[in-house]
């Protein structure tokens, strides 16, 4: 990066906080901090909800997975418009009709305090966890190829985030989102035309190689449960993933609950239900684009980090794939000429080639790994962009799109710190432990506890240093804990019939029944999020039986009984 | 269900689409023709 670059990260990340800053200044009572100002434009919450999803990964990773296996990957949100829809129409006029602050105080209300706490113990565990993998996955990438001190980027990342957050709240996460969004599609949108730009072919061609290698497949209609992204997996894991995600995890429903209207909020989540798919997809056909751009541009042996045993041996592998790469274009180009020529003898052999020189590509690049001539630190998908950033785009626009990775940490962290401190201020220290406190002295807790799940977040970044595992770690939380909480709220809204006890008790021992399962048991992570769901409603249905109508008759009624 | 029922019947404030019903079905209708030209692309370069 030269200083060109450094202007353009420094100012726009710079320049945003202290923007979000400037506007939401002033005093705040709790429900403005937390909740924001109430006069949210439904674009501003569509916006701040996708900004809060979409985090730096998102924008490292998903190019390079779609560089590797193409756009399958895109089969997984095919669920997400449908849960967003079902949240819009059943979550959402529940939770602004009771102006709850959190998804947990539903929950208070719906069944006991004790189901709360449940609840919001259980976001605040994996959520805590998950806020300092945010910072921490993408500054592991950005450290490793800049060249930065990684706990440095950390540190400093985090600071920026924790200033804001605590400076304006709720608005301010709001209000720099917006902006951070703005920059992140104006950088993933400048570099796919660069990209396309500097393509040797034209976007036909480039197609048809992509399709060639596989990469245009979008839609698997396999019913095998052991492929991982295919069109039911997509459809119901995906629709149940995004159910629990968008609906029952406060990082989101305090994106949305803080609208002007119940309109607002509404067309903001419809918003992300028509955009989601055609985001992911575009990130994705930026990696396949890659992908066909390195045919005719020497890629790396491996994209990322490597250690090879010599520098003969380094030396030596280069050499071999210069030469296999060459193999591979001269097939690539034959291959066209004959598909531009209709010549189908030339196209079969061209075509024919190439595959042969693919496959020996890459029993070459696994079998110096096998022979521990090489070895990678860490996922090769993860540095595939950010080469190819480095590498290709001009002075300035590197710096924007380095801006770009740092804007997706803030905008998905600063959401996070902001659930974060409100479910600690509203369901644990306001509910439990300072029940007749002043509005103001909510509001300076909300302010202490949003630094404290920032230096949390820092410091678990910080000491944990278990690269590519971490995040996998993170993912295997994620499903450890989503399942439960899911239950819970889907008994709350749709069966009637069930109060605290039993659903606490079902929840408790669902909980223990995914941990004990997971560690004693190869079941795959993702599974446990639908053995924790089905685990809480069969059993609070079957304990409800058991506990009788004596406990049935307790509780708060499943939905308010008329519109204010 | 009292309460979503209601906010069913809140204007969408749009001039056509009138009804939250007519909303949903459009952007399920949207949602769907995305898989199909998704699955038209699979099948086109296959």
């Amino acid at each position: 990066m030269n200083p060109l670059d450094w202007l353009v990260l420094l100012g726009t990340m710079l320049g945003i906080a202290a923007f979000g800053m400037w506007r939401t200044r002033g005093k705040r009572d709790l429900d403005h901090y937390l909740k924001g100002d109430h006069n949210t434009s439904w674009i501003v919450i569509g916006l701040s909800v996708m900004a809060t999803q979409a985090s730096a990964v998102t924008f490292l990773s998903t190019p390079g997975q779609g560089f590797h296996d193409g756009l399958g990957f895109v089969q997984n949100y095919f669920g997400a418009p449908i849960a967003l829809m079902i949240i819009a129409a059943v979550f959402l006029p529940i939770y602004r009709k009771l102006n709850v602050y959190t998804a947990y105080e539903y929950l208070g209300q719906r069944f006991d305090t004790k189901t709360r706490l449940l609840a919001a113990g259980l976001f605040l565990f994996q959520r805590g966890i998950g806020a300092g993998i945010t910072v921490y996955a993408p500054a592991i990438v950005l450290s490793s190829v800049l060249g930065w001190n990684l706990d440095l980027t950390i540190a400093l990342s985090g600071l920026v985030v924790i200033i804001y957050t605590v400076k304006g709240g709720s608005q301010a996460v709001t209000l720099t989102q917006k902006y951070q969004f703005i920059v992140i599609m104006a950088g993933m949108i400048t570099a796919f035309c660069i990209l396309l730009h500097k393509m040797p072919v034209g976007l036909g061609d480039a197609m048809a190689i992509a399709g060639t290698f596989g990469k245009l497949k979008a839609v698997d209609y396999s019913m095998d449960y052991r492929q991982r992204y295919t069109l039911w997996s997509g459809l119901l894991g995906g629709m149940f993933l995004a159910l629990s995600y968008f609906g029952c995890d406060q990082t989101q429903v305090n994106r949305y609950i803080g609208a002007k209207s119940l309109r607002e909020s509404r067309m903001g989540l419809l918003f992300n239900a028509v955009f989601k798919i055609p985001m992911q997809f575009f990130i994705l056909l930026l990696g396949c684009t890659l992908f066909v751009f390195y045919q005719f541009e020497k890629p790396p042996v491996y994209f990322g980090p490597v250690t090879w045993k010599s520098q003969a041996v380094r030396r030596s592998a280069e050499e071999t794939w210069a030469q296999l790469h060459d193999q591979q274009q001269k097939a690539i180009q034959n291959w066209l000429d004959g598909r531009h020529a209709g010549n189908r003898a030339q196209q079969l052999d061209g075509l024919q080639t190439a595959w042969a020189a693919r496959t020996d590509i890459e029993a070459h690049q696994n079998m110096w790994l096998k022979n521990e001539d090489a070895s990678l630190k860490s996922n090769q998908s993860d540095y595939v962009f950010i080469t190819f950033i480095l590498a290709y785009l001009p002075h300035g626009l590197i710096g924007l799109l380095i801006t770009v990775f740092f804007a997706a940490t803030l905008s998905s962290k600063a959401a996070e710190l902001n659930a974060l401190a409100s479910t600690t201020v509203v369901d644990l220290y306001r509910h439990v432990i300072r029940t007749d406190a002043s509005d103001r002295h909510y509001v300076l807790a909300a302010k202490w506890f949003t630094v404290f799940w920032g230096v949390f977040a820092i410091v678990f970044a910080l000491l944990v240093k278990m690269a590519e595992n971490l995040i996998q770690f993170g993912n295997i939380v994620g499903s450890l804990f989503y399942g439960v909480p899911l239950g819970l709220f889907l008994v709350a809204f749709f069966i009637k019939r069930i109060r605290g006890d039993a659903v606490f008790w079902a929840a408790v021992l669902s909980q223990a029944m995914v941990l004990l399962l997971w560690w004693f048991t190869p079941i795959g992570y993702l599974w446990f999020n639908v053995i924790g769901l089905a685990g809480c409603i069969a059993g609070a249905a079957l304990l409800q039986a058991v506990l009788g109508p004596r406990s049935a008759q307790r509780g708060f009624p499943v939905l308010p009984a008329k519109e204010a | 269900m009292t309460d979503t029922t209601s906010a069913e019947s809140e204007s969408t404030g749009l001039p056509v689409l009138g009804s939250w019903r007519a909303v949903y079905f459009l952007v399920a209708a949207i949602v769907t023709t995305y898989i199909v030209l998704l699955a038209l692309l699979t099948r086109l370069y296959q």
